[in-house]
Formats: C-alpha cells, sequence, structure tokens
C-alpha cells in the first residue's frame, strides 16, 4: 500500500518545480505518509491533492514572480485602483456639482448614479475595509468579484448618444474598467501587507488624479467646446495620456529599468514594477484596439512586455536570490 | 527586532518548536492538540509555512533523519523565533487583559440584569 500511495503522492508533487523536489520532495512526502498512517488511509485525499496542487503553482510562481514582489504590487495595485475607482465615483458617477448630470445620460443611469458601475466602486471600498482588518480572503473575493462585474459591465456597454451626432459618451468608461478589471487581479496575486505602499500610493493618485483635472478645467475648458472636466475625465486622462504612441517609450523605460534592478539583485522591486506595469499596458491596449494606426504601438508595447517578463523569468534562474533588506510581514 | 505578527496556524506552528526541536509530522500533530483541535494543518500548508519561517529567520532547519526508508526532516526555533512567538503572546495576553476589564465594565442588560 505504501509503494503506491507514495507514487501517488510523488506525482501530485509534479506541480512544485523541479529543482524544489530536488531539495524538498522526499521531506514531504514522508509527512505525508505518516499522516496517512496515522489516519489509517491508503489513498490520497481530494484535499490533500487541492492543497499540494495550490502551493505547488504558488511554488512555480515565486520561482519567477518572488512573493514578496507580488505582494508588493499588491499594495500598489490596490491604492491605484482604489484611487481612481474614487476620482471617478466623483467625476463620472456621481458629479455632486452638476445636479442635471444624471438627466443628461438617462440611458444608463443606475438610481442617482451615472451607470452601475457604482458597484464597482463600492467593492474597491470593501477591498479596502477587509485588507485593514486582515481579512485577506475576503478582500481578494471583494477585488475578485469588482472584476467579474466589471466585464459584465464593459460587455453591456452602453453608447449615450445626442440628436443627430454619433455616441458622445460611453457608460462605463472602457478604459478606466479595464484597467480597473486588471488592477483588481493584480491585487489578488499577492496578499496586501504592505499598508504604507497602499497608503502612500492611494493619497499620491487621489491628489494628482484630482489635481491634474483641476489643473486641467484651469487652464483648457474654454478651448473643449466649453465642457466642465469632469464631463470628460476619461478623454483628458486617457486619450491625451495613455493612448498616445509615446507610451511604449515609457514601456521600454520600465524594461531597462527591470533589468537594471536585477543586475542590482532587487528582484522584489523589479517584480512589483513589471506586474504594476500590467494593468495600465491591458489599458492601454484597449484604448489602441480596433485603431488601424496604431498597431505599430500594439506590437512594440507586446514585444517590451514579453522582454521584461523574460528578464523575470531569466533572472529566477540566474539570480534567485534577493540581496534586497527584509520587511516586517505577517506570516 | 522587527515586530512580526503571527496567523494562527504560524503561531501554533512556532509554539510547537518552542519545547525543542520537531518533524513535519509531529508538528501537525502538536498544532491541532495546542489550539483544541481547532488548527488541522494540511501537509502543503505547513510545508509552505515552514519555509516561509525559515526565510525569515524563524525557524531553522536541524537535520535530516531516515526512519523506516522515510526521510525526517527537523525544524527548531531560532532565538528571533522565540523572541517573535514571545512578543505575540504579550500581545494576546494584552488583548486579553483589555476585554476582561471593558467586560467587568459592563452594564447588566437583558436577561443578566433580570437574573
Amino acid at each position: 500500500m505504501s509503494s503506491s500511495l507514495e507514487s501517488a503522492y510523488r506525482s501530485t508533487l509534479r506541480w512544485y518545480p523541479r529543482r524544489w523536489r530536488a531539495e524538498h520532495a522526499d521531506a514531504l512526502v514522508g509527512i505525508l505518509l505518516e499522516v496517512a498512517e496515522g489516519q489509517g488511509r491508503s489513498s490520497i485525499t481530494w484535499s490533500e491533492r487541492m492543497n499540494l496542487a495550490g502551493h505547488g503553482f504558488a511554488t512555480r510562481l515565486d520561482a519567477i514572480l518572488s512573493q514578496r514582489g507580488r505582494d508588493l504590487a499588491a499594495s500598489f495595485a490596490l491604492g491605484t485602483g482604489l484611487a481612481i475607482a474614487l476620482v471617478y465615483f466623483l467625476v463620472e458617477e456621481w458629479m455632486p456639482w452638476v445636479p442635471l448630470a444624471n438627466h443628461a445620460r438617462p440611458e444608463t443611469t443606475f438610481g442617482p448614479f451615472a451607470d452601475a458601475g457604482v458597484l464597482v466602486v463600492l467593492l474597491w471600498v470593501a477591498a479596502l475595509v477587509c485588507t485593514i482588518l486582515r481579512r485577506f480572503a475576503s478582500a481578494r473575493t471583494a477585488l475578485i468579484l469588482s472584476a467579474i462585474l466589471s466585464v459584465l459591465l464593459l460587455v453591456s456597454q452602453r453608447g449615450v448618444f445626442e440628436l443627430g451626432a454619433g455616441p458622445l459618451y460611453f457608460n462605463p468608461d472602457k478604459p478606466t474598467f479595464v484597467l480597473l478589471t486588471a488592477l483588481s487581479l493584480v491585487a489578488c496575486v499577492g496578499t496586501i501587507r504592505n499598508r504604507t505602499a497602499l497608503g502612500i500610493t492611494a493619497i499620491a493618485w487621489i491628489l494628482g488624479l484630482a489635481g491634474t483635472l483641476v489643473l486641467t478645467d484651469r487652464f483648457t475648458h474654454e478651448s473643449v467646446f466649453g465642457l466642465a472636466w469632469y464631463d470628460y475625465f476619461e478623454r483628458l486622462l486617457w486619450q491625451s495620456a495613455l493612448f498616445v504612441p509615446q507610451v511604449v517609450s515609457v514601456l521600454a523605460l520600465i524594461l531597462l529599468i527591470s533589468i537594471a534592478l536585477f543586475i542590482g539583485r532587487r528582484r522584489n522591486s523589479a517584480v512589483a514594477l513589471v506586474l504594476s506595469t500590467l494593468p495600465w499596458l491591458a489599458c492601454a491596449a484597449a484604448g489602441w484596439y480596433g485603431a488601424g494606426d496604431a498597431v505599430v504601438s500594439w506590437v512594440t508595447a507586446a514585444i517590451l512586455f514579453a522582454s521584461a517578463i523574460a528578464v523575470l523569468v531569466v533572472g529566477a534562474r540566474f539570480a534567485p536570490r534577493d540581496s534586497s533588506p527584509k520587511r516586517a510581514s505577517t506570516t | 527586532m522587527k515586530y512580526i505578527e503571527l496567523r494562527e496556524p504560524t503561531f501554533f506552528i512556532l509554539t510547537s518548536l518552542a519545547s525543542g526541536r520537531k518533524h513535519g509530522y509531529l508538528i501537525i500533530k502538536d498544532a491541532e492538540e495546542l489550539s483544541g483541535g481547532r488548527v488541522t494543518l494540511k501537509v502543503g500548508t505547513l510545508y509552505a509555512a515552514l519555509e516561509r519561517l525559515e526565510t525569515e529567520g524563524l525557524v531553522v532547519r536541524v537535520g535530516d533523519e531516515a526512519v523506516d526508508g522515510r526521510l525526517r526532516r527537523y525544524f527548531d526555533l531560532t532565538d528571533d523565533g522565540a523572541l517573535a512567538l514571545a512578543s505575540e503572546a504579550d500581545r494576546a495576553e494584552n488583548n486579553a487583559k483589555v476585554a476582561r476589564k471593558s467586560l467587568a465594565a459592563r452594564p447588566a442588560t437583558g436577561k443578566a440584569a433580570m437574573a
């Protein structure tokens, strides 16, 4: 019985990387066999399979994307997503200073709000509350729900038309919700333990976004069809800043920085940087999608990002140990 | 030493190792017993936790032993691990004191008042 059970365990351990198995498989199988013997079992259980598969996959992920790098990226992602969701809520969903705003988009209104995107914002706030309470599993659930809801809203996205004109707006805003979806997924790949990074990121983004909108309004609003800044949040932030071809130069710079971080043996920082770039790349790709003249940007961005991933993989192979200082953590 | 917050499974792994070096199966049994059956560690979870604790310098691998053709890997608590465990125990103790003090000051209400 022991040899067939041992074979079953060794077979399940294939979820772990080969190098890890060479060092730990015998010790792990030893514990598994003792536990099975203690319980009088002669076969592997379903929950054991799931547990080993989950930890094996996580170990494989760790080999490329370090746990600490993922944790840091998750903290940045929650801070960024929360700030964008809150600012979007204020200037696009609610607009309390424009009493007639809701009537301007009757096709998509959701109660007193411009559209059902307000539910996504609520889930981001719920994720923050759960994180503060250290309910990390609940925070992850809220983020996954927000991603699913964002996708559903994007699928059911509706245009807001004016007589004799094409669509003036699409509700909810596609780039914003693509960005929020990608940010929520990145926030799920790690555990948000770094509250300093979370707080600084959220405050910096809220001030940055609100400041950009207010300054833009101050200097340009009269030249853009007389519209107020809160009326074209997505146009100012995304179309004029993120969907421009020059973004690929920024991606190239990020690639160079991630290589430099690896050379400087700062693997966690490199992982966090590359993962944090992913949502913005997804958002830019969504903006470029369908635009014929953006194919070069699209392809270049994809090549650059693939190169960044290659850096992570090669770095994991040749520089498995990070010399960056350890930080306080929840274990 | 920096403060490290311990979650319950980790707390019982360290508590188990506080009484001396142990191998994986003993740690699982200890954690279940010490927690009154609340913490039932899966083997994959235990091993991942031990690896993480080793990386953080709270436990150390102290040797392997072959028993009946099976490998037993032994782990022990480091000085940093002992400090982290003591600090967590102090924190839990203080929290319990504060809770008991608040409960004692709680005005009698409902059934308790009528009794």
